[in-house]
């Protein structure tokens, strides 16, 4: 990966991760300090207002004490777009954005989608045993 | 209920004054910079966002939006600078601080 792709990169997790305030001012401070400090300082700068946001998160969540289930989507959300970040799959995390108001407006769903996690783990747990079982006997 | 009053974060405090400085061109990067000048250590600008986010809503500085420049990537400056009440925040929190410390024994050696 060339430097500019990994500065891409590092952008757009900045424009789905990081808090809403001033972003694009904050985004451009880092592309006019590239050139000076480098690859390394913007992204860690970037992981820096992630780490940022997700700490407001947790705090703002424990002082207006939302309700849990908000807060476990929001969460399930944030490592699921971790994921993706690290893999670069920008199309499943604007999948992933698009389910939290959905979660948001609807609890419901963060309760079905755990059972429906949990439903393909087991599936493909059992396949898995079928599988090495079938395989052991021939 | 009513909240007392909160006091200004030490990061808080150093991004009012940046922000307050009359020489200051007061926007997120020269505001790190500042403060990196003064105090010798490296400062997040994610950290200096957060503060001006914070001070932003206690009322103690305002924001304009500067015109949109290339080496930016097409992106605005930000502008900060303080309100009335902000200044006098930073005012009454430095009289305090150098209440608080005279007086104090520092180590020989420490501002060379």
């Amino acid at each position: 990966m060339s430097a500019a792709e990994r500065q891409r990169l590092a952008t757009w997790v900045l424009t789905r991760c990081a808090s809403d305030y001033e972003r694009d001012s904050f985004i451009g401070d880092l592309i006019e300090q590239y050139e000076e400090r480098g690859a390394w300082w913007y992204w860690r700068q970037a992981l820096g207002a992630v780490r940022a946001h997700l700490i407001r998160l947790v705090v703002t969540a424990a002082e207006t004490r939302v309700q849990a289930t908000e807060f476990i989507g929001d969460l399930i959300m944030w490592i699921a777009l971790g994921l993706c970040a690290l893999v670069q799959l920008p199309i499943y995390a604007d999948l992933i954005i698009s389910w939290t108001p959905l979660s948001r407006s609807e609890p419901k769903i963060i309760v079905v989608s755990a059972l429906i996690a949990a439903a393909l783990i087991a599936a493909a747990t059992t396949v898995h045993g079928v599988r090495a079982r079938t395989l052991r006997a021939t | 209920m009513r909240r007392p009053r909160e006091y200004l974060g030490q990061l808080e405090l150093m991004v009012l004054l940046a922000v307050a400085h009359p020489d200051a061109d007061a926007y997120g990067v020269q505001i790190a910079k500042s403060i990196e000048e003064a105090s010798g250590r490296e400062v997040s600008l994610a950290s200096v966002y957060v503060a001006l986010e914070r001070l932003e809503r206690k009322g103690l500085i305002t924001s304009t939006l500067g015109a949109p420049t290339p080496q930016r990537g097409g992106r605005a400056r930000t502008y900060f600078k303080p309100t009335p009440s902000g200044l006098k925040e930073a005012r009454t929190a430095c009289s305090t601080l150098n209440r608080l410390s005279r007086g104090l024994a520092v180590p020989k050696g420490t501002f060379a």
